[in-house]
């Protein structure tokens, strides 16, 4: 992990260190309005992880929506084509419903989209800023790499029905594999079909140990071996990489088709109990805005860093000097800019605020600091 | 250590003798006693005994590894977690009942009176049907004896509280049973020793 300068919080620590390496490797910062146009997000509803925007009017009557994701925006008015890429990231927050507490709540976010012609390098770059990032916030993390590719095509080989596909991608998500078999039979999988179906919902583990499972599952179609074959080429470039140690398989991350293609992605740190670090390639979103590129990016969910890394020990300020009315003001004011300047967090007040954690306490009197009790 | 989250009762005490029988014991665990939290460093487990509704929550946000839930629970809250196993254990089912002489009036919305507010919206939806919620906390019955409502939503086990009552089953809307879950984050750190267990309980449960 980098030097931070003193006082950052982890989340503010990540933060910091990836704006610089995000910006090694040529991503431009990106400003995005705070407020959209509602009929973006109503237009590409599942693209969002949660269907509820905040809306209200304009001024000039237009519905506005409080920015519930950043990628969207970004998307929508990229100039890139396969030939001239655009790199760019992002530190915003959005606004999105809390499934948990089913209240709005404002979530800090920190991404980069490229776009342009992307080919497995790109996508291999992207995957390994994503691992660089996940190792800023913690040592003890994974990341988890599907390809829509392979889960898309064995559900339309397998399930005809496509009503019943949508819930057993459901439990596919769940690695729930008694109830996927139950609704398979339903709608007339074959017994083989839901097994490859099960065992691919349920297959997890390193790329070594899991790549000869998914040749397996994929049983000589062509389709999924492609997927199986891409996968691999990619796992290829990155084993340059030391953190590619930290990737594993796992087809039970699904997005939305209509978005997503090629392989997606999520990362998990130990101290933080659902995914910190979501994306992948969506190509299918630029062509849905007429653009004629390939795209790949990730978000990182700097609230869930927040939340689970937080400082409870230590004090709130090293110094704190108690004065009273016979105090020389002048020379309390050049004290306290002495021991700031010493690196110290100080504050010069008449009374200890009740809940302050303090390292020192001193009195000022005649032009000196004195140790003294808290309750002196 | 694997924390691990059990519903307070006759089925937690069921899911822990399986558990004890694949080597996560924990001495005190059925003594009849007020403790919640149940430890075993040598076998690296901790129990945490939680209200069946909360298991849930508990596992979801990471504060348990694993846990044993039914699935009227899950199909209620939506929790984010995986569901590794069917332990078929608690089995029961989630049923349309009302009085045995009612008959329904098409005509007007339908009076709905039960705890499981999602899973009966869902079900309504499901076949178009135009419903007033009536949530309750307990005493599901009661509702359409007083003309509180005309049916309810609720678990039936074996029927004998509803015979009781002149009541009888309509519909059955989904066969309920207790599922082995576990949260998204530990499944992947305690990969192993989670699907371990997943594998051990199902031998033992099949």
């Amino acid at each position: 992990m980098a030097n931070y300068p003193g006082g950052l919080r982890r989340d503010e620590q990540v933060s910091y260190v990836l704006r610089g390496l995000f910006e090694s490797r040529g991503y431009k910062r990106y400003k995005s309005n705070r407020f959209e146009e509602y009929g973006l997000y109503l237009e590409n509803k599942s693209f969002l992880p949660a269907g509820n925007v905040v809306t209200f009017n304009s001024p000039d009557g237009r519905l506005l929506a409080l920015r519930p994701d950043v990628t969207l925006s970004i998307a929508k008015n990229t100039k890139a084509t396969r030939t001239s890429g655009e790199k760019l990231y992002y530190i915003e927050d959005v606004c999105r419903l809390s499934p948990r507490a089913m209240e709005y709540e404002e979530i800090s976010q920190m991404g980069l989209e490229y776009f342009g012609g992307i080919d497995n390098f790109a996508v291999a770059e992207v995957i390994g800023l994503a691992l660089r990032s996940l190792a800023e916030i913690d040592e003890d993390f994974v990341l988890d790499i599907s390809h829509m590719g392979f889960m898309g095509r064995l559900l339309e080989m397998t399930v005809p029905e496509e009503d019943a596909r949508a819930e057993i991608l459901d439990c596919i998500c769940q690695k729930n594999v008694h109830d996927l078999k139950k609704l398979a039979e339903k709608a007339g999988v074959s017994p083989a079909d839901a097994d490859r179906l099960g065992r691919a919902a349920s297959l997890y583990g390193t790329f070594g140990e899991c790549l000869p499972a998914a040749r397996e599952i994929a049983d000589g179609d062509a389709g999924l071996l492609e997927a199986v074959g891409e996968l691999e080429n990619i796992y290829g470039i990155l084993s340059e990489l030391s953190l590619s140690g930290n990737m594993r398989l796992d087809f039970s991350i699904v997005n939305d088709i209509a978005y997503y293609n090629n392989v997606i992605f999520q990362g998990y740190v130990r101290r933080i109990p659902r995914a910190v670090l979501s994306g992948g390639r969506y190509d299918n979103l630029l062509s849905r805005f007429g653009h004629d590129a390939g795209a790949v990016g990730f978000a990182l969910y700097l609230n869930e860093i927040s939340s689970r890394y937080t400082d409870t020990s230590g004090s709130d300020v090293d110094v704190f000097i108690l004065y009273d009315d016979s105090a020389d003001m002048g020379a309390l004011l050049n004290k306290t800019d002495e021991l700031a300047a010493a690196g110290k967090r100080v504050r010069a007040e008449r009374n200890i605020p009740e809940e302050l954690r303090c390292g020192t306490v001193c009195r000022f009197a005649d032009g000196e600091l004195k140790e003294v009790a808290r309750d002196a | 250590m694997l924390n691990v989250a059990l519903p307070k009762g006759r089925l937690g005490n069921q899911v822990y003798e399986l558990l004890s029988k694949i080597g996560y014991e924990c001495p005190g665990m059925l003594d009849d006693n007020r403790k919640l939290v149940f430890e075993n460093r040598e076998r690296g487990v901790r129990y945490f005994l939680v209200k069946p509704a909360d298991v849930g929550v508990y596992v979801e946000s990471g504060a348990a590894d694993v846990g044993v839930v039914g699935k009227d629970i899950l199909l209620e809250h939506g929790h984010s977690v995986y569901e590794l196993l069917d332990l078929g254990l608690g089995k029961c089912r989630v049923c349309v009942a009302s009085k045995n002489d009612w008959t329904e009036d098409t005509g007007r919305p339908l009076r709905v009176a039960t705890k499981f507010v999602n899973i009966a919206k869902t079900y309504y939806a499901s076949i178009n049907r135009e419903i007033e919620i009536i949530k309750l906390n307990g005493s599901i019955e009661l509702a359409p004896l007083v003309g509180l409502s005309d049916v309810i939503v609720d678990i039936v086990e074996t029927g004998s509280t509803l015979r009781e009552n002149n009541m009888r089953v309509f519909t059955e809307i989904v066969p309920i049973s207790a599922r082995f879950i576990a949260n998204k984050t530990s499944y992947r750190f305690m990969n192993e020793t989670i699907s371990n267990i997943a594998e051990r309980l199902r031998e033992e449960t099949e």
